[in-house]
């Protein structure tokens, strides 16, 4: 007779293992699905309530959307030391040190004259235009200051406008932050998006009404994105 | 009763979410392309030119705003131009009206001559992804007095405005189906405060 650890597995107890083992991760998955979705909601819970209600006020001429209208603007001029370098990002970079200005650099000089360099620096909720007399060596500075509401307005739209823009790389640590946390918020809509659909399969005994309303969203979507192109086609 | 609401919100929660995720995806994946200006849209970039004789409306010249963009529909039509009117520059002193016109996936440059009679058309597919960014930022806050001016466009407001509105139930009610669960309130809590100190810390240091 062989001793226990001698002994081969029948094959039904080796079945019935590996289905448990199966049944395991299945739990563990299904278990740290749902955690990791909750989790992520919290997580990006201010920022969902941020861009939904700036999107919202961005599509509708609320009241608390008047913020241009009440915007402060100062100008004044400052005395400056010719600015050094070799590219007008240099040069724009070291005006900004003596002028004690922070923020996005936006060269919006279309029309260069050898007297006269100008640019902008974006800092929600502030725009500084710059003018620089290259003659007397002094920078004119106009600000504009906007609302709390315009703030959170700019904050939805800041710096993602590169595409039809300048096209210049970003050149502040902090619009860089900033649209790194765009991203990720994007990255987490899409994970919470897809962990729902694993829920709601591990969930739902019947998945009709499920897959109903998914239908009805990518066919309502589907149409916006790719069918009205398709059916309004030109010839 | 408690077991009733607890129900009715997660079922609430799960198909709202399930019916509103196109959506999500839509405005998550055109932030990424919006954010990222160097990804390619998947735009052909072909470009379609025509040109047609037309009937200019008798009012275009004297109108303004929704009217001006009503009436320019007419001669859009006419060259089978279908879309939202973007802006339209008028030219009094050549007579000539250009209208941009987009839809998603393709932009429509509408050259009307008021002298001549004459429209001429140009094209340009956009691509899909071009598709969602234009899908993501209407109707927006610019030229609203003619915004919605397509009756397409009038619908994804509303649209637009529902995935807003919604996403305050499903974040409400998702905050509410976390709070039930009392082993998870602790770590639920330390990542509600994590989340909302990145947040408040990267808009101080940018207002600073």
């Amino acid at each position: 007779m062989p001793l226990p650890f001698d002994a081969e597995r029948s094959p039904v107890v080796v079945a019935e293992g590996v289905k448990a083992r199966r049944r395991g991760w299945g739990k563990t998955i299904e278990i740290w699905n749902e955690k990791l979705h909750y989790y992520s909601g919290l997580y990006l819970l201010l920022f969902i309530w941020l861009f939904s209600l700036t999107g919202l006020v961005l599509n509708h001429q609320w009241e608390i959307h008047n913020f241009w209208e009440r915007r402060k603007e100062s100008t004044f001029t400052q005395k400056v030391q010719p600015p050094p370098g070799n590219s007008d990002m240099e040069r724009a970079g070291d005006l900004m040190r003596q002028l004690h200005l922070r923020g996005e650099i936006q060269l919006t000089d279309s029309h260069p004259q050898p007297e006269r360099f100008e640019f902008r620096v974006y800092k929600p909720p502030l725009l500084t235009d710059i003018r620089l007399d290259l003659g007397k060596n002094e920078a004119t500075l106009h600000q504009i200051r906007v609302n709390g509401w315009g703030f959170m307005e700019m904050l939805h739209t800041f710096d993602v406008e590169k595409r039809e823009g300048p096209g210049a790389p970003r050149n502040w640590l902090l619009s860089k932050i900033w649209c790194f946390s765009m991203d990720a918020v994007a990255v987490g809509f899409i994970f919470m998006v897809l962990s729902s659909y694993y829920m709601w399969f591990r969930l739902k005994k019947s998945h009709l009404w499920g897959w109903f309303t998914l239908a009805l969203g990518f066919g309502i979507c589907g149409f916006f994105v790719a069918g009205l192109n398709w059916l309004y086609r030109l010839g | 009763m408690g077991r009733t609401f607890f129900v009715w919100t997660r079922d609430l929660h799960l198909y709202i979410g399930l019916g509103l995720s196109p959506l999500v995806l839509l405005f998550a994946i055109s932030v990424i392309f919006l954010d990222h200006p160097a990804l390619p849209l998947g735009g052909s970039g072909a470009i379609r030119k025509s040109r047609a004789t037309v009937q200019i409306p008798e009012n275009l010249e004297h109108v303004e705003g929704m009217a001006r963009a009503q009436a320019f529909q007419q001669i859009m039509r006419q060259v089978g131009a279908v879309g939202e009117i973007g802006y339209i520059i008028y030219n009094p002193s050549q007579h000539r009206m250009v209208a941009h016109v987009f839809k998603p996936g393709s932009e429509i440059t509408l050259d009307a001559n008021l002298s001549t009679h004459t429209a001429s058309l140009e094209e340009r597919k956009t691509g899909i992804f071009a598709a969602l960014i234009y899908l993501h930022k209407s109707p927006g806050p610019h030229n609203v007095n003619i915004r919605g001016n397509w009756f397409y466009s009038s619908v994804w407001r509303w649209l637009a405005d529902a995935s807003a509105y919604l996403l305050f139930f499903l974040s409400a009610s998702g905050t509410y189906l976390w709070w039930v669960i009392k082993a998870e309130r602790k770590i639920g809590l330390l990542l509600l405060g994590a989340g909302a100190t990145s947040f408040m810390g990267v808009i101080y240091a940018i207002a600073l």
